[in-house]
């Protein structure tokens, strides 16, 4: 199916017309295309010819991420310059759709020189600062905007500050978040202020505030964000839920009825008031901003196996870990669940005894936690979830502490449609025999049962699958 | 429920009652020229006009015509979506299948867009797009101009007077 491009032939007069089939495109179309490029590149279009020449002013996405390597150049010398013109400038009546925008790497406003250069400003002509976010952010809303996207600028140090910016939209439907502050305010005008709102990202985010309460969501995730105050999380709406290694407190959750899919990732380490953090060192040279199918948060990122990664940040043990009522129960109507965490988790093994029935509940996958004290948890998943069809155990992968003697007899369940267990494990660890006597022993099959053995961390290539086969060899 | 996936992307169905089998799940779609496609109900379901269709039960014993969509171009769209429903997690290999299903020249790919559109296949168009982007940006105007073949049609004073008034587009 595939054939080489081929370069557009030298032609002329209307020969060449014929040729250019991307101005045939209709508006909609070249828009599309567009909301692929940066703003200075669509506004460069202007010249292109006259089908062209007034496209850019009603483009419905403005893109304006500076700093995505050797792309997308030459970049604006004066970001703010540029941004102020293109949002004056651009036709009044065109709808605007979509906001994607990075934080402004320096904080000091006073310093903001328009026309001047300054030391402080990066050559890259990021020469924008924090109430220039802001505005764009407000000009954007007050155009209707549907989709705002504010990501951390690799070089920002600080978290933006959405405390004055009122996040009042009945356009907005998809915001994503990262490195920004979410005090009460913006908390409660997210939830009944943003009628529209379906899909919020939040990405290492601080969260001031009781609750998120919104009956328009759809779809929230939440990945290593710091939870200061006690959280509640109500969404009777909700379909998918992402909460992954959140810092200080787990939130809690209420009214999750329509939940199908969630992932739920906890390390207790950061679970606690006290904990502080180990910043990581930015490398803006591998900084990648250029993901314009928008997903920061990719489930890719938050395998299970980065579990033994997260334990090398420095922790305060010996406080209470905190938050995370409910957090089962509520997930009680899904029909796909993912719960990660170590060993010992101290808020899903106490949130266990309220376990439900999860009658829905087709897909499960369990880390490590669920092997303690003789597999309990595990076993209590699988007597209550008796239409389940496919189960994955992602245990731990740092051979060192694993406790070999697990006896799970006498422990028994029934799931008459389990077709498939995936096992991933360390290469070292026995216990997959174990498992797979207790699966057969509860009627499981031994070809239903595969286990992917990999060494600690340290990649070697080529590593076989471990087939049921060699399993009792 | 498990789907069936069609190998190519022609695939001749059995018996001419009904073209929704319920066993294994097929419908039929006509191109523009008339030529029959049978695709997995799945696959078809990636086109979210095709699924509205199927959802409202507007799809007839028949099939779902698509006067808009020539038998080459639907051939392309059908061994996409084919693909994509096949192994949805394998995401190495359908990068790499997604590479080479774009490496094509540049009036098939407006096409596909065009089809995509119409057929509302997002992912589709998503990819499509972001090819057709990766090829202007970096590019200087003339370079875009030379590549897709557009022909300049302002003269030089008012290709002057545009780059005057919108010059901070160009600093």
């Amino acid at each position: 199916m595939s054939r080489k491009k081929a370069k557009a032939d030298a032609v002329e007069g209307d020969a060449a017309a014929a040729d250019d089939r991307l101005s045939a495109l209709s508006d909609e179309l070249l828009h599309k295309v567009m909301s692929f490029l940066r703003a200075w590149e669509v506004a460069r279009t202007c010249v292109l010819s006259r089908r062209w020449r007034s496209l850019w002013a009603s483009a419905p996405c403005i893109d304006l991420r500076v700093c995505c390597k050797a792309r997308h150049r030459p970049l604006p010398m004066q970001l703010a310059r540029f941004a102020n013109h293109f949002l004056l400038l651009r036709e009044v009546s065109a709808p605007l759709d979509t906001l994607r925008l990075l934080s402004s790497p320096t904080r000091n406003e006073t310093l903001y020189y328009p026309y001047t250069d300054s030391p402080e400003y990066d050559d890259d002509g990021e020469d924008y600062c924090c109430t220039d976010v802001e505005m764009w952010i407000r000009a954007a809303i007050n155009r209707g905007a549907r989709f705002i996207q504010l990501s951390q600028h690799p070089r920002d140090e600080a978290f933006s500050d959405l405390r004055r910016v009122p996040v009042i939209s009945c356009h907005l439907k998809h915001l994503h978040l990262s490195g920004t502050m979410l005090y009460d305010k913006t908390l409660r005008q997210l939830s009944s202020q943003c009628p529209s709102l379906e899909v919020l990202e939040l990405k290492e985010c601080f969260l001031d505030g009781p609750q998120i309460s919104s009956a328009s969501l759809i779809s929230l995730t939440m990945v290593e964000c710091r939870i200061m105050a006690d959280l509640s999380i109500a969404a009777p709406n909700l379909i998918s839920l992402h909460c992954v290694c959140p810092y200080h407190r787990a939130p809690s959750f209420e009214n999750m009825g329509s939940l199908a899919t969630g992932t739920i990732m906890l390390n207790d380490s950061f679970l606690h008031d006290k904990f502080e953090y180990k910043y990581k060192d930015l490398n803006p040279d591998v900084f990648e901003c250029d993901s314009d199918d928008g997903s920061d948060s990719n489930d890719d990122n938050y395998d299970s196996d980065a579990d033994s990664d997260l334990s090398t940040c420095e922790g305060i043990y010996g406080a209470n870990v905190l938050g995370g009522q409910n957090v089962i129960c509520s997930l009680s109507n899904a029909t796909s669940l993912e719960l990660i965490a170590d060993s010992g988790e101290v808020i899903l093994n106490r949130e266990l005894e309220k376990c439900p029935i999860f009658s829905n509940l087709k897909a499960l996958s369990l880390g490590e936690w669920c092997m303690a004290a003789d597999l309990h948890p595990l076993v209590l998943f699988l007597q209550h979830a008796p239409n389940l069809e496919r189960l994955f155990l992602k245990l731990k992968m740092d051979h060192e502490e694993i406790e070999e003697n697990i006896n799970p007899e006498g422990s028994s369940f029934a799931c008459k449609n389990l077709a498939t267990v995936k096992i991933k494990c360390h290469e070292e660890d026995e216990r997959v025999h174990v498992l797979a006597q207790f699966f057969v022993a509860n009627g499981i099959s031994m070809e239903k049962i595969s286990v992917d053995r990999r060494p600690t961390r340290v990649t070697r290539p080529n590593l076989p699958i471990v087939g049921p086969k060699t399993l009792m060899g | 429920m498990a789907a069936t996936t069609a190998d190519g992307s022609k695939v001749v169905g059995g018996g001419e009652k009904s073209n929704v089998d319920e066993e294994s799940k097929m419908i039929t779609l006509f191109s523009s020229d008339g030529e029959r496609f049978e695709v997995t109900q799945e696959a078809a379901a990636m086109s979210q006009t095709i699924h509205h269709m199927m959802e409202d039960g507007c799809v007839d014993d028949e099939g779902v015509h698509l006067p808009n969509v020539g038998s080459s171009i639907l051939a392309m769209v059908i061994e996409y979506c084919n693909r994509h429903v096949a192994s949805p997690d394998e995401k190495e290999d359908i990068r790499s299948f997604d590479a080479g299903f774009v490496n094509v020249e540049h009036h098939t790919l407006f096409d596909i867009i065009r089809a995509a559109n119409y057929l509302d296949v997002k992912e589709l168009m998503d990819l499509c797009c972001q090819t057709v982007a990766d090829s202007i940006k970096s590019k200087s105007v003339e370079e875009i101009r030379e590549l897709f073949g557009i022909v300049n049609d302002f003269t030089p004073e008012e290709e002057a007077e545009i780059r005057k008034e919108n010059q901070w587009a160009f600093e």
